[in-house]
């Protein structure tokens, strides 16, 4: 790269430039460094569920919930990770009644209750679909540390980058614990069991 | 012949049938998943597949392993299927928890070396399908190479929940 360092250096516009990066980085490194401090107890933000009705996460109260963030035109991240909660639901037996799997569309535009009825239950029957728009998903999404970036592209409309965790949310609506979706079998049964989950007995 | 040459014997044979077997074995494990036309020392596709798209889902992911036998870097350029509108090669990492997708204009597949395209990384993405796919249909792909040329492949489509199938 060349650079005349004499009429850079002097210009104001390259240092007002300089601090915006300099702040834009600040800003990178504090989002991706920021960790999930729990247990943390949930705000209850309105929300509409996969079958168009008003939800809140204080309806499944008494449950376990484990929660994923994703969207259902997702290529790759999202069905792996759906998948894989389901393998972990179904290898509990008996024991997951007392879980509610639900699915949290990052994607409110193109997510339509429609759309979530269709394309969950072919994970795992049990899924609750939530949307809600923003500023509200924003809300939600922060308070369990999801981050999310959408794209639309003019071929393939929306794209996004999101984070592949899935959420342990207590009977009493305390997030407790949040993995990689891409967890080995039986994990998600331990970190349950760390939090004092007894499965259903 | 003493029972000691004999036995040297049977099992040389024993040997020299294994190693026979071998890559007959080692040849049709990537025929059987639908790969044509190929040389060895070029571009092999191994292990293709796609994954069954949820129902209301827009995009299938496929995926595979590029094996590069040749002393030359290869590079893929593009694909494309008479049964989908677009398909785009995928990079995807995932950095803190969070994943980092774009389309890449090749990929590039270094010489006497691999490439994997697996869930929750490098993919395929298959937009705009003109019938849904379902286990046990199969999606002719072609895959466009800077060197190898042209390979035609049929893909196997599979109903796999999370990464595998295990």
């Amino acid at each position: 790269m060349t650079m005349t360092t004499e009429s850079t250096a002097s210009n104001p516009r390259f240092w007002r430039g300089m601090a915006f990066a300099v702040l834009a980085l600040a800003l990178a490194v504090a989002g991706i460094t920021v960790y999930l401090k729990v247990p943390k107890p949930l705000a209850d933000l309105p929300m509409v569920d996969h079958q168009g009705k008003a939800a809140r996460l204080s309806d499944y109260r008494g449950k376990w919930l484990v929660v994923y963030f994703g969207y259902t035109s997702c290529p790759d991240a999202c069905p792996t990770g759906l998948g894989e909660i389901a393998k972990a639901l179904k290898d509990m037996g008996p024991d997951r009644s007392v879980i509610q799997p639900i699915f949290v569309s990052l994607d409110p535009k193109n997510d339509t209750p429609e759309r979530l009825s269709k394309y969950l239950p072919y994970f795992d029957s049990a899924f609750i679909g939530l949307r809600t728009e923003e500023p509200t998903l924003g809300q939600v999404a922060k308070q369990f540390g999801v981050t999310y970036v959408t794209a639309e592209s003019p071929k393939f409309g929306t794209l996004i980058d999101h984070s592949l965790y899935a959420y342990l949310v207590d009977p009493n609506g305390v997030l407790r614990d949040s993995f990689m979706t891409t967890f080995p079998p039986d994990f998600m049964r331990k970190r349950l069991t760390q939090h004092g989950w007894k499965g259903a007995s | 012949m003493t029972r000691l040459m004999s036995m040297l014997l049977a099992g040389g044979l024993l040997v020299g049938s294994a190693l026979a077997a071998l890559p007959v074995a080692a040849m049709d494990a990537p025929k059987a998943a639908g790969t044509k036309a190929q040389s060895a020392k070029k571009i092999q596709v191994e292990a293709p597949w796609v994954r069954e798209a949820p129902p209301g889902a827009r995009v299938l992911g496929a995926y595979m392993t590029l094996v590069n036998g040749s002393e030359q870097a290869d590079r893929l350029l593009s694909v494309s299927s008479p049964l989908a509108g677009e398909i785009e090669i995928h990079r995807m990492t995932v950095k803190n928890g969070m994943m980092d997708m774009e389309a890449i204009p090749f990929l590039t597949v270094p010489a006497k070396g691999e490439v994997k395209l697996q869930p929750g990384g490098n993919h395929l993405m298959i937009y705009g399908m003109k019938r849904e796919l379902k286990e046990g249909d199969r999606l002719p792909l072609e895959l466009k190479f800077e060197h190898a040329g042209t390979l035609s492949i049929d893909v196997p489509v599979r109903k796999v929940m999370g990464k595998s199938s295990h």
